[in-house]
């Protein structure tokens, strides 16, 4: 099962992003600044925009899903309990996942937007899929519900994960690191050894790289535990 | 036509004219052939179906129940025209521009600012329309029909979120009412010309003009 990017460019007036290379199983993160074209190569691997050129080619998937920044584009149902049912779930399991028990009957606007993407993170993750696209999961998440989420990425993965996101405190464990920069998609290899090369790591990273503790991954606790294993 | 001034009024001038008749609709539409030729601001391909499909079965209905469809559908197709020539390419600052410069500094900032906020809500709402599709195709879970009430639905809360959002940038800047602005217009004789053929429309169709109204 893998995803394969064929010279792929996208583009539109002034801006292009040139992509190749294959997504094969596990989680992949890609990262790059904020307007890096990180949200269009998403839609563009989830088929739901035309690249410019060059051809995407899904091996091997059969069922996948792109979960988009922002919620509401996601939100169809009135009510929770009608949201969460309009994604073939039942209510009160995802209610409590989602941390909103007893909230079932509220309508679906009325939620915040934390609360409405918690509750759209709940759903998404509980669908079986080869293949998940996640664009910017952590935004207007608090840090609890990031390590939340981060926690449940790890352990309900579908084989095929990519998480796009410019998130620079609270990451989940990755295996492939990917990088967008200067208008090119980078495949920077599997986790820890891409950690060397990848150039907008987070500070914590940065710091403990320079120091010269290498983690074994990319959250502050693998971070934590290479400095420690440096100074025993 | 880059005076902003000129364009409202012409706008206002051409609209009357295609609405009230065909022969205006036709006069108005050659009006377009020839002075909006660099800045058609076309919308596209897919928002352009779903308004004309719109006005299309509108007319269809017309026509059904006795009334004039056909003349319906060019009279309001030559108004669509107009509109997308005159705001497609987003006219927040010209309308900034021209209010300010007719009402002052209090209510032409407030007008003006209002009007550029809508329209900068109308540019967004073609991005929003076709994410929501992407994202409620992707659920898989109901058909073109029924997908259009939760479409509708959370593309107006997108709107009303945004808008809630800029109330409260605008309010935590110290906006309460009124402001400062200098208006500043450009214009090429063209913009004369333009403009003159507009009124001279209108006064050809002022027959049916006053009769309509």
């Amino acid at each position: 099962m893998q995803l394969v990017l064929e010279e792929v460019i996208l583009s539109r007036k002034n801006w292009s992003l040139r992509a190749h290379g294959t997504f094969t199983e596990g989680i992949h993160l890609i990262t790059g600044r904020v307007g890096s074209g990180k949200s269009s190569l998403a839609l563009a691997l989830a088929g739901l925009l035309e690249p410019s050129s060059g051809s995407i080619v899904l091996q091997g998937i059969h069922r996948h899903t792109l979960s988009m920044q922002f919620p509401e584009y996601h939100t169809t149902g009135h009510l929770v309990r009608e949201e969460i049912r309009s994604w073939g779930l039942e209510p009160e399991r995802i209610c409590m996942e989602a941390g909103l028990q007893g909230r079932e009957r509220e309508r679906s606007f009325a939620l915040s937007r934390g609360e409405l993407k918690r509750l759209h993170m709940s759903c998404i993750l509980a669908g079986t899929r080869d293949l998940l696209i996640l664009d910017e999961p952590f935004s207007t998440l608090d840090p609890e519900w990031k390590h939340r989420l981060c926690r449940k990425i790890s352990s309900h993965h579908p084989p095929l994960t990519l998480i796009f996101t410019h998130e620079q405190a609270v990451l989940p464990r990755v295996d492939y690191l990917w990088e967008i920069r200067e208008g090119s998609l980078h495949a920077l290899g599997k986790v820890p050894e891409a950690i060397l090369s990848w150039k907008g790591a987070p500070r914590y990273i940065e710091e403990a790289v320079r120091r010269g503790a290498l983690p074994d991954n990319i959250t502050i606790e693998d971070t934590e535990e290479a400095l420690c294993r440096m100074e025993d | 036509m880059q005076d902003g001034r000129l364009r409202i009024f012409s706008t206002f001038l051409l609209s009357c004219a295609a609405f009230t008749s065909v022969t205006g609709a036709v006069l108005v539409f050659i009006w377009w052939i020839i002075f909006a030729r660099d800045r058609r601001n076309l919308p596209r391909r897919r928002t352009a179906a779903f308004i004309f499909g719109t006005l299309a079965l509108v007319a269809l209905f017309t026509t059904i129940v006795g009334g004039d469809g056909a003349g319906y559908f060019l009279r309001l197709s030559v108004v669509m025209l107009i509109a997308f020539w005159a705001f497609g390419g987003g006219a927040g600052e010209e309308l900034f521009d021209v209010a300010v410069w007719a009402f002052g500094d209090k209510w032409g900032f407030d007008i003006g600012l209002t009007a550029d906020m809508a329209l900068g809500s109308l540019a967004r709402i073609e991005d929003d329309i076709l994410l929501t599709r992407q994202a409620i195709t992707m659920k898989g879970t109901q058909g073109p029909v029924r997908a259009l009430v939760p479409l509708g639905v959370s593309v107006l809360m997108v709107q009303i979120r945004r808008a809630g959002c800029q109330a409260k940038t605008l309010a935590v800047r110290g906006y309460h009412s009124g402001g400062t602005y200098v208006p500043r217009f450009n214009r090429g004789k063209e913009d004369f010309v333009a403009f003159f053929f507009s009124i001279l429309i209108i006064f050809a169709l002022l027959g049916s003009f006053v009769s309509y109204l």
